[in-house]
């Protein structure tokens, strides 16, 4: 296939100046005094006229003809400039916030070990530091798995990524518990005024809320925006563009909960100041003793992990949220001229 | 800029003399080009043609005078004169639309210029063809990037933000498509050098 202007074989001006003004000129993009010195020629040089003449028509076909430029146009924006044009790579492009994310949320499962034998580190240190580690891998690598699953689903054109990527990293949570649970103890450890849970329930606790909390905060999220990236890649940039733009006719995807960014930030602020309530309550409550410090840092640390895992995944989420707008706005601009 | 061709002169010289045929044949030759310089020059499309036969008798007249001695080109020259009559026509236009809009108490506001009301005629085939050809081997990110700056009229600085570029290398790839688009091979060996 020739390029551009290969192979066809059009006299030239002999004077190359002249030549290369020509494409300036045409688009308009030559300074007065440069025009004034072109025009001049242009008028005595015959081949020049010609090749002004050509050119013009071209850019006037280019301007007048929407079809001539449709062809390939919206493709070719999407693929260079749009969010779904990453769709197909690893867990959509996002390679980022999957890591952070998987990375923070099994800190805070392997942080849990050590909270939970705290008062007692004497005893329980060394399982303490031989299960975190393995904890904080297996968590780590659940995460990434459960949402490398729904990517996948969701790329083969399945509505049930969601649903598999919360099994994954239950299946996951509940295999480490299941493993973790003989070595845990089955009395309680931390001491307190109130009766406190035993070492295994308190675990267990950690992990259901660990697992919630992230279910809703990456998963879900995760799930919906991947689905979108699904959707623009189809084609169906009108959908987008009303259901992220609030519009009346806004139908969200097939099991894709459209959870919008502020709902989550009001969770997030509203849980947060719950756990600050129900902390100050447990820390009141809790028996002094030479490990009691550290029982309070482990919460403490494990607080501020919930919080940038919540802070992260909402930051990604509506900058990923702004993403698919702006990819679906261009296209529906471009599409609906005004 | 190199005086009159020997050509040039002799048709000058029968136009002095009265040659009505070498007066069409000025005619037909530099009319065309003088109406894509009034264009250039944003004058609308609807005086286009009354300007461009202003700078022609004009020139006319001169010649017949003997007031053209050939020390600049004939091009310079009808440049020079077809600059005066623009210059003119923006002067009467402004005071025009000044004093319309002193008696009917109104306010002139930014329309759309009457060039751009009027239709396109419909693109030649071969060009048409020629148009698509040429667009669809571009390379992609110099497609967009043209037909987003000359169809839907982005600058380089909308393009920028859209694609996240930098706005001077939207500026290189705008130049570049421009003379792709064309088919200029000066621009096919800066974009890979070496390919001939």
């Amino acid at each position: 296939m020739n390029e551009p202007g290969e192979g066809v074989d059009r006299p030239r001006c002999s004077q190359p100046e002249w030549n290369e003004a020509i494409t300036d000129y045409c688009f308009g993009g030559v300074r007065q005094e440069d025009r004034d010195r072109f025009e001049a020629h242009v008028l005595e040089c015959d081949l020049c006229w010609h090749e002004v003449q050509r050119l013009d028509s071209l850019i006037k076909t280019l301007r007048s003809d929407k079809s001539l430029t449709q062809r390939h146009f919206t493709s070719d924006i999407v693929s260079m400039a749009g969010i779904s044009s990453v769709f197909p790579r690893f867990v959509a492009g996002h390679r980022i916030h999957v890591g952070v994310a998987a990375v923070i949320f099994a800190c805070i499962v392997a942080l849990s070990v050590f909270m939970e034998i705290a008062y007692q580190y004497d005893r329980f240190a060394a399982f303490a530091w031989t299960a975190a580690p393995v904890v904080f891998l297996w968590m780590a690598a659940a995460g990434i798995g459960a949402l490398a699953t729904d990517w996948r689903l969701t790329r083969a054109g399945r509505a049930s990524g969601l649903a598999a990527s919360i099994g994954v990293l239950v299946s996951a949570a509940a295999l480490q518990y299941m493993v973790l649970r003989p070595f845990l103890p089955i009395f309680p450890i931390t001491e307190a005024t109130f009766q406190t849970w035993t070492a295994q329930a308190a675990f267990l606790k950690d992990t259901v809320y660990t697992v919630a909390f992230t279910a809703l905060f990456t998963l879900v999220p995760f799930h919906f925006i991947v689905t979108m990236q699904r959707e623009l890649q189809g084609g169906r940039h009108r959908m987008a563009f009303e259901l992220l733009t609030g519009g009346r006719f806004a139908v969200a995807p097939t099991r894709a909960p459209y959870i919008r960014a502020w709902l989550l930030g009001v969770l997030l602020v509203c849980g947060a100041i719950y756990s600050i309530v129900s902390t100050a309550h447990l820390l009141e409550a809790l028996k002094v003793t030479e490990y009691s410090n550290l029982f309070i840092h482990t919460i403490q640390i494990r607080w501020l992990l919930f919080l940038a895992l919540g802070l992260e995944g909402l930051a990604w989420y509506h900058s990923a949220l702004n993403e698919l707008k702006r990819e679906s706005a261009v296209v529906y601009r471009l599409s609906n001229p005004i | 800029m190199e005086p009159s061709s020997p050509d040039d002169r002799s048709l000058l010289a029968q136009i002095a003399a009265g040659d009505q045929r070498a007066a069409e044949s000025f005619d037909a030759r530099f009319r065309p080009r003088l109406q894509r310089f009034a264009q250039s020059r944003m004058v609308p499309f609807q005086d286009q043609n009354d300007l461009v036969q202003d700078v022609l008798l004009a020139a006319f007249q001169k010649i017949r005078e003997h007031k053209f001695h050939g020390e600049s080109s004939l091009g310079t020259w009808l440049i020079g004169i077809l600059s005066h009559k623009i210059a003119d026509y923006w002067d009467r236009n402004s005071r025009e639309s000044g004093r319309i809009a002193r008696t009917e108490n109104i306010e002139l506001t930014a329309t759309q210029p009457a060039i751009d009301r009027i239709p396109d005629p419909a693109p030649h085939p071969d060009v048409a063809v020629e148009t698509r050809e040429n667009l669809a081997m571009l390379p992609k990110e110099h497609r967009v990037v043209l037909l987003l700056n000359v169809t839907e009229g982005w600058t380089t600085d909308e393009i920028a933000a859209l694609l996240k570029m930098p706005s001077g290398t939207v500026g290189r790839i705008l130049w570049e498509a421009k003379h792709l688009l064309r088919g200029n091979p000066r621009a096919l060996k800066k974009l890979a050098p070496g390919r001939d």
